[in-house]
């Protein structure tokens, strides 16, 4: 090659790279690198303070998008930037703001501010675990923090490092944890979780022990650790202590998860052969809440019960509307149809475990990037409206990548659950069919008791009879006044 | 006086009410993250106390009897009717509520016409309301219920009702019809209330409340008592 | 003989129809009995001692109006009904104006400065608390409430001039009570006393506002 062709190729090359540089920061503007006027800092923060978010966020925008990262109150304007967006509903460009002053450091003096704005948004609203946990906090030193920060940091840190595998590493972050701070009691129960995944039960048992009796722990951490513990309780048989563990758990929502819970107490009932207790369980799940959630094996139990007390109708019905409410899915299932195209099944996806959490992401961010088109007026001439829908572009195709890699996996799961479920519903038709025509030698069965119901007038208890109206209080405490029908010949059911 | 203790049956229901559901907290933000963090808090969605609420109203005429009780001349006996229209499950526009009396002359006026020798040309005169109506705003914050006996259960809701009035008012003597003309008399009508559910269709209210109005620069008023059968057209059954 | 297969079959058929129709009819009828459905929940607040303050109005006497101060000692048995040891009310007495409007409209002044006023109104009465639950406040918190009955006997002290009589009281009331707490709670009531001055008793109508002190002491008794 010449000595002319040579220069050529380098100054391509540099061009190039500065042309790649440009493009790399989305925030960067692409025209000259021009030094900002700071009154369209000042007018913004006049803005804010007045109240006037929309303005501000213009105006803040405004600084960053025509400024550079030396600029004097870059740090200060992204940050305040992402203010104003969080008083506006838009979560996701906040959070996006607060991670690249807490990513970059470069003023000390907002970096607690910055990183405490995300952990307050961790704890309330869903947001993206990669973005704030992966990139940011995991393998990052931060320096010295206020205690809570530093906690949140400890603890996020260990998790990943146990999700890893690397348990040294792991305890030595949750070791730096303050005793009294709520990210302890988490700590504690990641570490119950891993005892009982590596079939330590006992030890996990004592841990989520330690975890629901820790004042400082959250009430989601603290069922957590309720349900956790009655599970095991549950698997080991021991229903009456898995009972009473269930009933600790307190009601904080009206999510699947506890739609759940009051389906696996109603389990519980059952082998502990309170069948009041548990049909009255499993009629809170017709709350209008919990109707909706996607539980197969709330009409396996239900027509178990009816069965067990010899109420054959009943449970002929029960099965009939089981088939009534998932016989479609299930034939959708037999034809080979996609799984993203049966809606049971989608929803079902996105009740729970990491997929709900995904679904709860991709959610909050069509809701709120539809927000942006009320702030049109203000941000039009800035372009902020265009810069944040891209924004919120990225975000929700990365999301929904996620939810398609995490969807095929589920889906199985919950197809299984209902074919399985289905296969058992059969049976217990079968069964039904069997009972009803069973045989007795004359005089072998005795007549059935008619147990019957009286309410005290005066008592130390309320008795509210259910007349349609679910009140949420109440949903754990419904007692379904059924009697067994059965001939009593001494067997089992 | 009087006025001020003819209110105080409806200032003592509301304390009654609002004493314990009034919440303590007077805990100001002291900085941006407790600022920040509270303002996250209630965006998070609150657990409602109830689903599938039993009663809803939406279209209520009631007919109503009642009283008008305090008066010093005449004692009222009203009959009326209403048509409220239900917006939400917590508010309503009564859009009108009419009440006409039948006045019966008191002990003191009976008394009074005995006894007192009227002016020549001057025949004695007692002002009585013939008739009232009045437009609310309807506040309906509980509702409710209780067990009977444990064995059956009440509903009930219990509300406010605030709004402007009109009252005619005649003057009598021992006979009517009028020796003069009715008069009018704008105002406002406050006044709380009981509603016991009985179907999804049928509810009995009671009703206490109180008429102040200005007749001639001064203010009067007058405490009404009433109940009424009401009647939720357009509720499912 | 040959009639016979078809005729038997009939009333063989009859015979079945009229033993198994009542039998399915009779099980159609149990189905639609659905089983009741409660939700069973220990009281979260229990009486016990009852001490009641309170302040009242007497609104009907046309000349005047009674500012009642009132308070009361209730011992519950149980949760459905209390004995109001004593309860003791007693009245400052605002005129109402009636006299010199008397006098300057139609130039009359009543007999005897207008009657005898309440003074003080005391009675011991059964409490009967038929009603508990309820009540939610925009669908975001509730309070719970009971509503109670009252029924006793008692004296009414009238005066006028310097004078004071006593008389036999009955009273009735209603109340509605809202719980604040184990020991606190706030009751409205109204009670009817019918006061028998003459054979036709007088009616005094109290309404009462006030705040029960609740003292329960018998935390071992089993919850039914």
């Amino acid at each position: 090659m010449g000595r002319s062709a040579k220069i050529q190729l380098c100054a391509y090359v540099v061009l190039a790279s500065v042309l790649l540089a440009a493009h790399t920061n989305a925030d960067e503007p692409t025209a000259a690198q021009a030094e900002v006027d700071p009154a369209i800092f000042d007018g913004a923060v006049k803005d804010y303070y007045a109240g006037r978010y929309a303005e501000s966020a213009a105006g803040f925008w405004g600084y960053v998008r025509f400024g550079t990262p030396a600029a004097e109150k870059y740090e200060w304007a992204q940050f305040l930037l992402g203010e104003s967006l969080a008083h506006l509903g838009l979560w996701h460009a906040a959070t996006h703001y607060y991670y690249q002053v807490a990513k970059t450091r470069s003023r000390p003096e907002i970096l607690p501010d910055a990183l405490s704005r995300l952990e307050a948004i961790t704890r309330f609203r869903p947001f993206d675990e990669s973005m704030v946990y992966d990139d940011l906090l995991y393998d990052s030193e931060f320096g010295s923090l206020p205690p809570q920060l530093a906690d949140w940091v400890q603890y996020v840190q260990g998790l990943y490092d146990y999700r890893n595998g690397y348990l040294d590493w792991a305890e030595r972050h949750f070791n730096a944890i303050r005793p009294v701070s709520s990210y302890a009691a988490r700590a504690q129960y990641v570490r119950a979780v891993h005892a009982i995944k590596s079939s330590r039960d006992d030890t996990g048992i004592k841990l989520l022990e330690q975890v629901a009796s820790n004042p400082a722990a959250e009430p989601k951490i603290r069922n957590e650790a309720l349900l956790a513990r009655a599970r095991l309780h549950f698997d080991r048989g021991q229903y009456q202590e898995a009972l009473a563990a269930y009933d600790q758990v307190k009601q904080i929502d009206l999510s699947f998860e506890q739609a759940q819970l009051m389906l696996e107490k109603a389990w519980a009932a059952f082998k502990s052969k309170d069948y009041r207790k548990a049909m009255g369980l499993l009629h809170a799940l017709y709350a209008p809440a919990y109707s909706k959630y996607m539980l197969p094996d709330a009409y396996l139990l239900r027509g178990l019960i009816f069965k067990d007390l010899c109420h054959f109708i009943a449970a002929k019905g029960i099965v009939r509307s089981f088939r009534f409410a998932l016989e479609p899915t299930i034939a959708s299932l037999h034809r080979r149809t996609p799984m993203d195209k049966i809606p049971v099944l989608v929803e079902g996806a996105r009740e729970q475990g990491a997929m709900g959490a995904i679904a709860k992401v991709i959610d909050a961010l069509q809701n709120e990037r539809k927000l942006i088109q009320s702030f049109v007026g203000p941000w039009e001439d800035v372009e902020l409206d265009k810069h944040l829908k891209r924004l919120y572009d990225l975000e929700l195709r990365e999301q929904q990548r996620q939810w398609d890699i995490g969807f095929t996996r589920t889906s199985d799961t919950l197809a299984l659950a209902l074919l399985d479920t289905e296969e058992q519903i059969n049976l217990l038709d079968y069964e039904v069919g069997l009972d009803i025509f069973r045989r007795f030698k004359h005089g072998q069965a005795s007549q059935l008791r008619e147990e019957t119901l009286t309410v005290p007038y005066d008592s130390s208890s309320v008795y509210y009879e259910f007349d349609t109206e679910f009140w949420n209080d109440e949903l754990h405490s419904y007692s379904y006044f059924i009697n067994s029908r059965c001939f009593e010949t001494g067997e089992e059911p | 006086m009087r006025k001020i203790f003819e209110l105080t049956p409806l200032v003592l229901m509301t304390l009654v009410v609002a004493g314990p559901v009034a919440r303590a907290g007077n805990d100001e933000p002291v900085s941006p993250e407790q600022a920040f963090e509270k303002e996250l808090e209630q965006q998070a969605e609150k657990l409602p106390v109830m689903q599938n609420r039993k009663y809803q109203m939406q279209h209520e005429i009631a007919f109503a009897v009642g009283t008008l009780p305090t008066d010093a001349y005449f004692k009222g006996l009203t009959v009326g009717a209403g048509y409220t229209l239900h917006l939400t499950e917590d508010l309503a526009w009564e859009i009108v509520n009419f009440n006409y009396s039948f006045d019966f002359d008191s002990h003191v006026k009976q008394q009074v016409l005995t006894l007192a020798v009227p002016k020549p040309g001057q025949p004695l005169s007692f002002p009585q309301i013939t008739w009232f109506a009045a437009t609310h705003l309807v506040v309906e914050p509980l509702y409710g219920k209780e067990a009977l006996g444990n064995n059956s259960l009440v509903h009930m809701e219990v509300f406010f009702l605030l709004g402007p009035a009109v009252v005619s008012q005649i003057s009598c003597s021992a006979e009517c019809p009028a020796i003069s003309t009715a008069t009018y008399s704008f105002g406002l009508d406050v006044g709380v209330g009981l509603r016991l559910h009985l179907t999804p269709v049928t509810s009995v209210r009671v009703d206490l409340g109180d008429l102040i109005y200005v007749v001639q620069q001064s203010a009067k008023q007058a405490l009404r008592l009433s109940a009424s059968i009401a009647f939720n057209l357009g509720a499912g059954p | 003989m040959k009639t016979r297969g078809p005729l038997c079959g009939a009333l063989t058929g009859l015979a079945v129809l009229t033993t198994v129709a009542p039998a399915a009819f009779a099980q159609s009828e149990d189905i639609e009995q659905a089983p009741r459905v409660f939700s069973i929940q220990p009281r979260p607040y229990r009486l016990g001692h009852e001490f009641q303050l309170g302040i009242g109005v007497l609104p009907l006497d046309a000349f005047y109006i009674g500012a009642v101060g009132f308070a009361s000692y209730t011992y519950h048995f149980t949760d459905f009904w209390g004995w109001e040891i004593a309860g003791a009310g007693y009245s400052h007495n605002f005129e109402t104006g009636l006299k010199s409007s008397l006098k300057s409209n139609y130039g009359v002044e009543p007999v005897s400065n207008g009657g005898l006023q309440v003074n003080v109104l005391a009675t011991t009465s059964a409490i009967i608390k038929p009603l508990f639950g309820k009540l939610s406040f925009f669908n975001r918190s509730f309070i719970y409430s009971e509503t109670f009955f009252t029924i006793g006997i008692g004296l009414a002290q009238k005066s006028n001039n310097g004078s004071s009589f006593d008389y036999l009281a009955g009273v009735l009331g209603i109340g509605l009570r809202f719980w604040s707490g184990p020991a606190l709670s706030f009751r409205f009531d109204i009670r009817d006393y019918l006061v028998f001055a003459q054979p036709l008793p007088d009616q005094v109508l109290l309404l009462l506002l006030s705040a029960s002190f609740n003292y329960y002491d018998r935390p071992d008794k089993p919850r039914s």
